[in-house]
């Protein structure tokens, strides 16, 4: 379960999020849409960690991450969060494997070739195993992401606008992707200004001026 | 780990063979410097070595003061022949030993600190002797103390005069007291003052000394250094003898050190310069491996064990080559500052010194990476991204 309670952001005195409240339990599918600068990313790097309230409380089952220390929020990234940015952030020296092997290299996983191979046939990339990242397409790029997001088996999924570089037709495999992967059990929470994408999930946040404008179940 | 960092190497190598090819100017350069200053050092040891087995290691007292514990050392009488004439005539010469006046003060000073008393008896300084029966009444002559051996040979008792005479002049002293020794020779004990009477008597300056043998410098110094903490006062000719030696040669260990370290010491501003290279250039990876669960200090970690790698490696290669080249590098080196050194080797202490003094260098320019990486906003660098 993902909690945010009385959530305040603000930066250079501009208050991204303005008090804001949110449950997510039941569903395994949330996307968060909104404008531009409603405060969506910010929403989504605060659950990451990657980015922490001025006030108000994030918990993930029942655990204030908030309070982290450094090496309980490298803990946290590394076993219960995968994330998708929308650039796609890997390391185009490296091949597919090692790109999707990092987060298995540095929890120290022993089983690491296996592990690899598996999310990558799960992700349809497993033909391009040793081909280096930058000779794949945006989209082949964005299901390496996927896969090295869920390779060390995170409960929870962050996609922030991985579909914003792509065409229709890579979009629509992605978001099928991560809607394979919410079937599954993951919790994912994707954050996306397309609504025929959101539509895809089973509940759409809509966030406009830092707070919650609409919360509807699908 | 080691994955990581064996693909931040394959990805970095540009970086790495520049910063071996400086290493490759720097390490040979400064393992040939701090190999000739531990060959200095090494020789300094081996003079002492030498004086050692030649003349034994010794302490002169000659300006000792009261509390002295130089008792111990047979009087070098080869200068002059001493007649004792005892009760049972006798001719010939007695082992001498000169000590302190007052012979409880200076068991007492021994027994200040047992350190000290240990290694004299470590050295048989002090085994065997105990000292007993002293008569001080007795005080119209100067008097000494004999050893068991000669009181029961000769028949020679507390209170009895001895003569010592030479071609000119004679002497008398008085038995004060016996001791018992290990020593099988008939000998005799003075203090200080009665052998100053004694030999100004006959014209004749001593040497009083304590002699510690089969001892190396180090462990000599070490014993003196304790004297001197007692408020014991000693000086040394052999000492000062070796210590020009010592000196000489650590003047030039202490100055080829130093120029090793700051040969090495370039390498410092490479190692920031690899630091701030690797912020620049590693930047979107960096930030990656933070987002992916990486803590900071791991980072640095494999950026040091890369370095370490480097050096280790770059250390035995150059080791290897100056191994080739050795004959030819020590005569010029000790051509160029004149050195003395037998058997110069190549000393093992000297790659180690160098893989130290480099990994020093690299904490330090991985502690600026640490301090660097401490300050990289995620945020910032995914949308810079």
């Amino acid at each position: 379960m993902i909690e945010l309670k009385n959530i305040c952001k603000s930066f250079d005195d501009a208050m991204v999020i303005k008090d804001l409240s949110l449950v997510i339990e039941k569903e395994n599918f949330v996307s968060i849409v909104g404008k531009s600068g409603s405060g969506k990313t910010t929403l989504l790097n605060m659950i990451g960690t990657l980015d922490f309230p001025d006030s108000g409380i994030i918990s993930v089952d029942n655990i204030n991450i908030s309070k982290f220390s450094q090496r309980e929020i490298a803990e946290y990234r590394n076993r219960k969060i995968g994330f998708v940015f929308q650039s796609f952030f890997l390391e185009p020296s490296f091949d597919v494997f090692h790109n999707v092997a990092v987060p298995l290299y540095i929890s120290g996983e022993k089983d690491i070739q296996k592990r690899v191979e598996e999310v990558l046939k799960l992700v349809g990339m497993n033909d391009y195993i040793k081909k280096k990242v930058s000779k794949l397409s945006g989209g082949e790029q964005q299901r390496v992401c996927i896969a090295r997001a869920i390779v060390n088996n995170p409960e929870i999924i962050l996609a922030d606008e991985p579909c914003g570089n792509l065409d229709s037709t890579n979009s629509a495999i992605i978001i099928d992707l991560l809607k394979t992967l919410a079937e599954n059990g993951k919790k994912v929470v994707l954050v996306t200004h397309d609504m025929d994408d959101a539509r895809k999930s089973e509940r759409i946040v809509t966030l406009g001026d830092g707070m919650i404008m609409s919360d509807e179940l699908l | 780990m080691m994955k990581l960092v064996l693909n931040e190497i394959k990805v970095t190598k540009g970086i790495l063979i520049l910063f071996t090819c400086i290493l490759v100017l720097i390490i040979p350069i400064s393992l040939v410097f701090s190999t000739v200053a531990f060959n200095c050092l090494q020789a300094t040891d081996d003079i002492v070595k030498e004086e050692t087995l030649q003349n034994e290691l010794a302490f002169d007292i000659s300006n000792a003061g009261s509390k002295t514990i130089a008792f111990l050392d047979t009087l070098d009488c080869e200068s002059v022949s001493y007649t004792f004439d005892f009760k049972k005539k006798f001719d010939r010469e007695v082992s001498c030993f000169v000590g302190d006046t007052a012979i409880n003060d200076v068991l007492a000073i021994v027994n200040l600190n047992d350190k000290i008393s240990k290694e004299l008896k470590d050295e048989r300084l002090l085994k065997g002797y105990s000292f007993f029966n002293f008569d001080n009444s007795a005080d119209d002559y100067i008097s000494v103390w004999i050893n068991k051996k000669t009181s029961i040979k000769y028949g020679i008792d507390i209170a009895d005069v001895i003569n010592i005479k030479n071609d000119e002049k004679n002497l008398s002293l008085q038995v004060k007291g016996i001791y018992s020794d290990v020593s099988g020779i008939p000998s005799m004990f003075v203090s200080f003052d009665s052998a100053n009477s004694i030999f100004k008597h006959f014209g004749v300056s001593i040497k009083k000394s304590v002699t510690i043998t089969e001892k190396t410098y180090t462990d000599a110094r070490r014993l003196s250094s304790e004297l001197k903490k007692q408020g014991i006062n000693y000086s040394s000719t052999v000492f000062e003898m070796v210590d020009d030696y010592f000196q000489y040669y650590y003047m030039f260990f202490s100055v080829l050190l130093t120029l090793s370290f700051m040969i090495m010491s370039i390498s410092l501003i490479m190692f920031f310069t690899y630091s701030r290279l690797i912020q620049f250039k590693r930047k979107y990876y960096i930030n990656m491996l933070l987002v992916l669960g990486m803590s900071r200090i791991r980072i640095a970690v494999i950026y040091f064990i890369i370095l370490e790698i480097l050096i280790i490696v770059t250390s035995i290669v150059s080791t290897g080559v100056i191994g080739i080249f050795y004959g030819y590098i020590s005569e010029m080196v000790s051509g160029i500052f004149e050195l003395e050194i037998y058997n110069f080797s190549f000393a093992y202490e000297t790659i180690i010194y160098t893989i130290f003094v480099m990994s020093f260098f690299v904490f330090l320019g991985i502690l600026n990476l640490y301090i660097k990486l401490k300050k990289i906003n995620e945020i910032e660098t995914l949308r810079g991204n």
